[in-house]
Formats: C-alpha cells, sequence, structure tokens
C-alpha cells in the first residue's frame, strides 16, 4: 500500500496543482467575463437611452410626438436586435410611444405596471430610466423653430412659464431588452477581448502547472537525493566500524598467543628447545598482527577514495612543484606539455598524485640520474591522457610483463610497489596503464582515465 | 602444587590461543584436554570429567553461552570461566550463575587467567567435597 502510494504520489501531486490552477483560473476568467459583460450591457442601456432621448429632444417641453416622429423611433430602434420593448411614460400627459417586437412581450401602460413589473421580475433586462429636460437641447430647438439665437434665460423663461424647472423629471423610458441579444452583441463586441483572456488564462494556466510540476518533482528529486546521501554515510560509518571491531577482536587472539609466549619464555628460559619454539610463535604472531593492520589500512583506503571531476593540467603542474626539488638533486630535467584545451578526468586527486610521484620516481630511478622527463596530458580515444616518458636504458621485454605486479623491480632501490599502485589507481577509476619502450630509447607510460562528461 | 591435579576442558577455536593456553596450564600442573568446537567440548565433558572449563564464546559451530547453559541445567560438577572477545557484561545468564566463576575479556593475561582458574579449582573441590 505504501509503495502504491509512493508510486503513484508522483503523478497524482501534479495532476492535482495542474487541476486546482485550472480551476482557479477558470473562475478568474469567469469573473473577468462577467464583470465585462455587466458593463457592457450597462454601456447598451444607456446609448439606448440616449437614442430615444435623441428623438424626444427636439420636441418642445408640451408637444407630443407626431405619428410620423414615433413611427421613425419604432423604426429605428426595433433595427437594434436587442429591444425588445420600449415606451416613454410622460408624468404629464400618460403613455407614449409604445412599441414592441412581438405581440407577447408585456409593455405596461402605466406607471404602476411598470413598477409591478420590474418588481415581479428583478432579474429580466427591464429597465425605468429616467427622462429629463434638457435645457440646452431645448434652447437649440427653439432657435431652430424661431430661426434666431434664443438666450438660456428665455429657455429657462419658457420652461418656467408651463410650471415646469430645468432638469426637471418629465417622464420615465422604459426599456426591455432581449438577453440573447445582449450575449451576441457582447460576444461581437468583445470577441478579442474574450480570445486575448482564453489565451492568457490558457498560457498562463500552462506556465503555472509546468513550475508547478517541475519544483514539485525537483523538490521530491532533492529530498531522494538526500535521503540516499543520509543511507551512504550511515552505510559507510557503519561498514568502517565494523571493521575497526573486527579489527579490535582479530587483534586480541594473536596478542593474547603472545601474552602466553611471553609468560613460557620468562619460565623456561633455561630450556634451549621451549625458547626456540616461544620464539617461532611469537614471530609467527607477530606478522599475524602485522597482516591484519595492512589489511586494515588497505580497505579504509579502498573506503575513503572519492571520485571527482580532476582538471590533469593543473594537477601535472601542480605536481611539478612537489618534485622540483627531487629531481634537481639529480640534474633530471621535467617538461610538462599542457593540453589546448582543459582536460578533466574522474578520479581520486590525491590518489592520481601519487600515482604520477611513483611514475616519475620510477623514470628518475631508471635514468640514475640526468636525463630528462616529459609528461604529456592530453586526450586519446575519448579518454583522459597522461603519457610519462624519459630518457633512460628503457625496459626490457622480459620485465614488461611483470612491470606492474608488486613486489617486482629490477633497481636496487625501492620495494617494487609503486608501478603496482599505479595500475591499482587506474584499475579503480576504470582507466587504463600500459608501458611502451624500446630498450637504449627510455620508456613512455600511458595513463587513461575516464574523461568528465 | 599439593594438591590433586584439576582436570581443566579448555575451549578455543583459535589454534595460537588454544596451544599458548595448553602450554600454560600444563606448564602450571594442570591436566588440559583442548577442543576447538562447541561440539568437542560437549563430548569432553563426559569421561574423564573436567572439574574446570575455559570458555570461548565465540566458536565456529555456535555459541559458548549454550554450553554454559547446559552444564548448570545437567547440574554437572564443573565451574567454568568464560574467556570473551566482546566484554558484553549484559549476556551474564542468571540462570548458569552458580556454575560461572569468572569471566574474562580477551586478551587475558596469563595471571588473571591463572587466578581465575585457581579460583574455580578451589570452588569445583569445595563442590566435590561438599557433594561426597
Amino acid at each position: 500500500m505504501k509503495a502504491f502510494w509512493a508510486m503513484w504520489r508522483g503523478y497524482l501531486v501534479p495532476v492535482l496543482v495542474v487541476v486546482v490552477v485550472a480551476g482557479l483560473a477558470v473562475a478568474v476568467s469567469y469573473w473577468v467575463l462577467r464583470a465585462q459583460y455587466e458593463k457592457d450591457v450597462e454601456e447598451s442601456v444607456m446609448s439606448l437611452k440616449q437614442r430615444v432621448e435623441w428623438h424626444l429632444r427636439d420636441l418642445g417641453p408640451d408637444a407630443v410626438p407626431p405619428k410620423e416622429a414615433q413611427d421613425f423611433l419604432a423604426s429605428e430602434m426595433l433595427a437594434d436586435p436587442r429591444v425588445q420593448a420600449l415606451c416613454i411614460v410622460d408624468l404629464a400627459r400618460g403613455q407614449a410611444v409604445p412599441l414592441r417586437r412581438a405581440a407577447n412581450v408585456p409593455l405596461p401602460k402605466n406607471l404602476n405596471e411598470m413598477d409591478d413589473m420590474l418588481r415581479a421580475d428583478p432579474n429580466s433586462e427591464r429597465r425605468k430610466l429616467e427622462w429629463r429636460f434638457d435645457l440646452r437641447w431645448l434652447r437649440v430647438a427653439m432657435s431652430r423653430a424661431e430661426r434666431r439665437e434664443v438666450s438660456e434665460k428665455e429657455a429657462r423663461d419658457l420652461l418656467l412659464s408651463k410650471g415646469a424647472r430645468p432638469d426637471m423629471l418629465r417622464g420615465y423610458i422604459y426599456l426591455d431588452l432581449s438577453r440573447p441579444a445582449l450575449e451576441a452583441y457582447f460576444w461581437h463586441v468583445s470577441r478579442p477581448l474574450l480570445l486575448r483572456v482564453a489565451a492568457f488564462g490558457g498560457a498562463t494556466t500552462l506556465a503555472l502547472s509546468a513550475v508547478a510540476v517541475f519544483a514539485y518533482r525537483a523538490l521530491q528529486r532533492m529530498a531522494r537525493i538526500k535521503h540516499r546521501a543520509q543511507l551512504e554515510q550511515q552505510g559507510m560509518v557503519a561498514q568502517r566500524g565494523l571493521t575497526a571491531a573486527v579489527l579490535a577482536h582479530e587483534i586480541r587472539n594473536p596478542v593474547q598467543a603472545l601474552q602466553y609466549q611471553l609468560h613460557s619464555l620468562r619460565r623456561n628460559a633455561s630450556d634451549p628447545e621451549r625458547v626456540t619454539a616461544a620464539c617461532d610463535t611469537i614471530g609467527g604472531e607477530l606478522s599475524r598482527i602485522g597482516q591484519l593492520v595492512q589489511d586494515y589500512l588497505a580497505h579504509e583506503k579502498a573506503q575513503t577514495m572519492r571520485p571527482a571531476p580532476v582538471d590533469l593540467g593543473e594537477a601535472v603542474e601542480a605536481l611539478r612543484t612537489i618534485v622540483d626539488e627531487m629531481l634537481r638533486s639529480t640534474q633530471t630535467g621535467l617538461v610538462i606539455v599542457a593540453p589546448p584545451s582543459p582536460v578533466v578526468a574522474i578520479c581520486d586527486p590525491a590518489m592520481l598524485r601519487q600515482a604520477l610521484m611513483n611514475l616519475v620516481l620510477n623514470a628518475q630511478q631508471a635514468m640514475g640520474g640526468g636525463g630528462r622527463i616529459t609528461i604529456t596530458v592530453g586526450r586519446d580515444n575519448g579518454s583522459a591522457a597522461i603519457d610519462v616518458s624519459d630518457t633512460g636504458p628503457g625496459i626490457g621485454p622480459e620485465m614488461i610483463d611483470r612491470l606492474f605486479k608488486p613486489f617486482q623491480t629490477s633497481k636496487k632501490e625501492g620495494s617494487g610497489i609503486g608501478l603496482a599502485m599505479v595500475k591499482r589507481f587506474v584499475d579503480n577509476f576504470g582507466g587504463s596503464v600500459s608501458v611502451e619502450s624500446q630498450p637504449g630509447q627510455g620508456a613512455t607510460f600511458h595513463l587513461r582515465l575516464p574523461l568528465s562528461q | 602444587m599439593a594438591q590433586a591435579p584439576c582436570p581443566i576442558l579448555l575451549v578455543e577455536d583459535d589454534p595460537s590461543v588454544r596451544a599458548g593456553l595448553a602450554q600454560l596450564l600444563s606448564d602450571h600442573g594442570y591436566s588440559v584436554r583442548a577442543a576447538a568446537t562447541l561440539g568437542e567440548g560437549r563430548r569432553f565433558l563426559a569421561d574423564p570429567r573436567p572439574a574446570v572449563c575455559l570458555l570461548d564464546l565465540n566458536l565456529p559451530d555456535g555459541n559458548g553461552l549454550e554450553l554454559l547453559r547446559e552444564v548448570a541445567r545437567r547440574n554437572l560438577p564443573l565451574r567454568i570461566v568464560v574467556m570473551t572477545a566482546f566484554s558484553l557484561q549484559h549476556l551474564r545468564p542468571d540462570d548458569a550463575a552458580h556454575v560461572l566463576v569468572d569471566w574474562l575479556a580477551k586478551p587475558v593475561a596469563p595471571d588473571a587467567l591463572l587466578r581465575a582458574v585457581g579460583r574455580a579449582c578451589d570452588l569445583a573441590r569445595g563442590h566435590e567435597g561438599g557433594g561426597a
């Protein structure tokens, strides 16, 4: 069950994130569109009202719209698909300009009916809009009728003489709008906006989802890596603790045996046979302890080997400062041929230095004094390459075969472990070492290590 | 040694230690039978019957504690000195306390070993005397 959950968690959480983000994007888009639509409806209402007023404003304060004016208004307003019904309730004269698109569209006969209809269906697109005198337009109309500039005062006086006031409420305009037509109109006008909102919303959703999924996977990966590193650390400590405990345990027995032999030696010092036997046992036990320590150290060393990217050019340059003094003592020259671009190999830097030192030391001892050692860093067949050549007497074919085996040496100095160590070093990192030599013409050691990617 | 020789059973798997111990004990007048495994040690319990057993715990065919418990259960007139590489004091078995004389941590110094074996032999003889 736990494994099942762990497997699906990797997919479930990103999917949930996408769903939540998409849901939010849809909700926000809907909210934006809704607000825009409502604003659009209000704008429709206002523009339609203005058009009605446009027809009405040319009429004087007491004029009833003549029949042709009413017909003209009706034909113009009904040309707009949004308009279902329209009427004007003049507070002074009652209903005027009743028009409707179809017989089944209700139309109020008076103000009370209008209020009832609005109350009965507050969600409909029915509006009761105020119709007021407009002094400016009255003045324009009077000027036109009298073919002279009528002053604002004259217009106001005319109004006041008829018992009216500027800005007085003259009546109400009733508008019934068709919702499908409004929506169609909205879609027609706002299509570019809608498409932009949809595209933006979609893109944002995708981008946010991608970021969320990526972040979640990255977090998961980080947690996994951390967990693995912790396990490795624990494992390593446990293993080292184990080997130390095993060493301690293994060493007790020979120590105990040694104590008994010493005890026996003291007691039987006069018996040459017993002394010889005790000494043999002591020697044997001491080498047993020595072997145990050596094995333990070798094991420890293998445990602490740390592969890392190493710039071979830098490593060889660093080596120069170490071996310079040593080479000067025998007048041996050192030439380093650096690569045109950095060559980075995967190995343990400390062990690489030791291996290179062994090779240099080996060359120096082979030449016996003077001579020249050349270290070339480069690439060879997809591997990092270090070649170490000397100008010594070369290596005979009989020696080449066992050159990299421990304790095989033709030299007077050294234990013959150096080249074996070089071999073990390259083997550890999946590399290789080979030697090329002609008697009398020096020798070249080819070191190959895996390149860092 | 004025007293009668105290027969000792030595159970130890490491040959050098076994040889050294046997040598040491016989040098000090004890008669020693050496066993390399738990099974061998169990066989040597019978005849001739040892008075003291010097027991290593970590044996190739089992834990020396098994032998210790067996001796206690069968109520054998045998005193046991345990030698162990790990000083696991908490392993001291309560049910075998009366046969267990000492618990020595390896490496055991010769003097300490001889002292422990000597005490075990005294106890074993006391037991035998009481039993007779």
